[in-house]
């Protein structure tokens, strides 16, 4: 890894931050709630910062992506907090469009951080599983895999 | 797959985009972010070393036993503190339950982490059947302890192949302790 200034590591952090920051905070979101995505994105950010690993990446959006569901899963391995942080997120999405269902909230809520990530990129991204496999470091069968447990869980919870 | 369940799919997505907050500053590298979980990991190590001073205090000493063990009452039939030294890859894991204290610990790429918890218990997706012990084995003590899980009750399980190296840096104590479980793991969820 060649070396880099702070200078250079700063501006190199700036720029990707400016560019990727608002979706990594919705990614994030999608992973762990509004009320600790700030928090998982900071702390990519900050293994980021002492990793330098951004700095010389070939693919900086992919790992930015990575390290934050890194950080997502960090944080949900915590099943206290995880339980409140769920409860809470349920009732803002609810409340936030009346139209959907508390049932289907739980259900998403309860998928792993990966599925999440896959759901989220797929549904509000857009992406294909192409692209969810290399923003997530997975096979696109893998990808496939997820969202196809992801359908199978919601279609259990609607045929309810 | 139905088109309705993309269409909940989407619109729970929507809404968790919708409901995001505000990209957070970028940190810097001075950020203290660091700071407050090393505060957190020595309070609660601080809280598991008051605990079980006190409990020495009230139950007397136990057999001896290597050096920085901490003897916990009896009728827990527990009574090793394992402390396991973070290195920047590691994760702090403590775990106290019923006056009993374990620890283990993990390195990178293993799924099964015990997640620091200021002084509380943390999860960890396996199951043990009711009544499974775990012999613990060291340089100065060998025996065997009854672990008094519930059935059902998650513990920290370091490797998903069962018998599993617990590496510390116990005051006084230089090798590694070999920790084995009697029961297998349950499938991680």
């Amino acid at each position: 890894m060649a070396d880099h200034t702070m200078i250079e590591v700063t501006q190199v952090h700036e720029d990707l931050y400016a560019r990727y920051g608002d979706d990594l905070t919705r990614f994030a979101t999608g992973l762990v709630g509004p009320s600790d995505a700030a928090d998982v994105v900071s702390d990519a950010m900050v293994h980021f910062w002492r990793s330098r690993a951004l700095v010389d990446a070939d693919n900086p959006r992919a790992l930015l992506y990575r390290g934050v569901l890194a950080s997502a899963r960090n944080l949900q391995r915590s099943r206290f907090r995880r339980r409140a942080r769920e409860q809470a997120t349920a009732q803002r999405l609810v409340s936030h469009d009346p139209e959907i269902r508390p049932d289907v909230v739980a259900a998403v809520l309860q998928l792993s951080p990966r599925q999440r990530a896959c759901v989220f990129l797929a549904y509000w991204d857009d992406l294909g599983m192409e692209q969810i496999g290399e923003l997530l470091d997975i096979t696109p069968g893998s990808v496939k895999q997820h969202l196809h447990r992801a359908r199978q869980i919601l279609e259990e919870v609607l045929d309810e | 797959m139905s088109e309705r369940v993309d269409n909940e799919l989407r619109r729970v997505a929507t809404a968790i985009a919708e409901v995001s907050p505000p990209k957070p500053e970028l940190p810097r590298p001075d950020a203290t972010r660091q700071v407050p979980r090393l505060v957190i990991a020595a309070a609660s190590f601080l809280v598991v070393l008051g605990l079980g001073l006190a409990a020495s205090l009230l139950f007397g000493p136990a057999e001896p036993r290597a050096s920085g063990i901490v003897p916990v009452p009896e009728q827990h039939a527990a009574n090793q503190v394992l402390a396991q030294e973070a290195g920047p890859s590691e994760i702090w894991n403590l775990s106290v339950e019923m006056g009993f204290y374990f620890a283990c610990g993990m390195g990178r790429g293993l799924e099964s982490c015990v997640v620091w918890e200021a002084g509380v218990a943390v999860i960890i997706p396996y199951r043990v059947p009711e009544g499974a012990t775990a012999e613990v084995s060291t340089p100065s003590h060998e025996g065997r302890l009854e672990i008094p899980f519930e059935a059902g009750e998650p513990i920290a399980v370091v490797h998903e192949s069962g018998p599993f190296t617990i590496l510390q840096h116990v005051p006084g104590v230089d090798t590694p302790y070999s920790y084995s479980t009697d029961f297998p793991p349950a499938s991680n969820p």
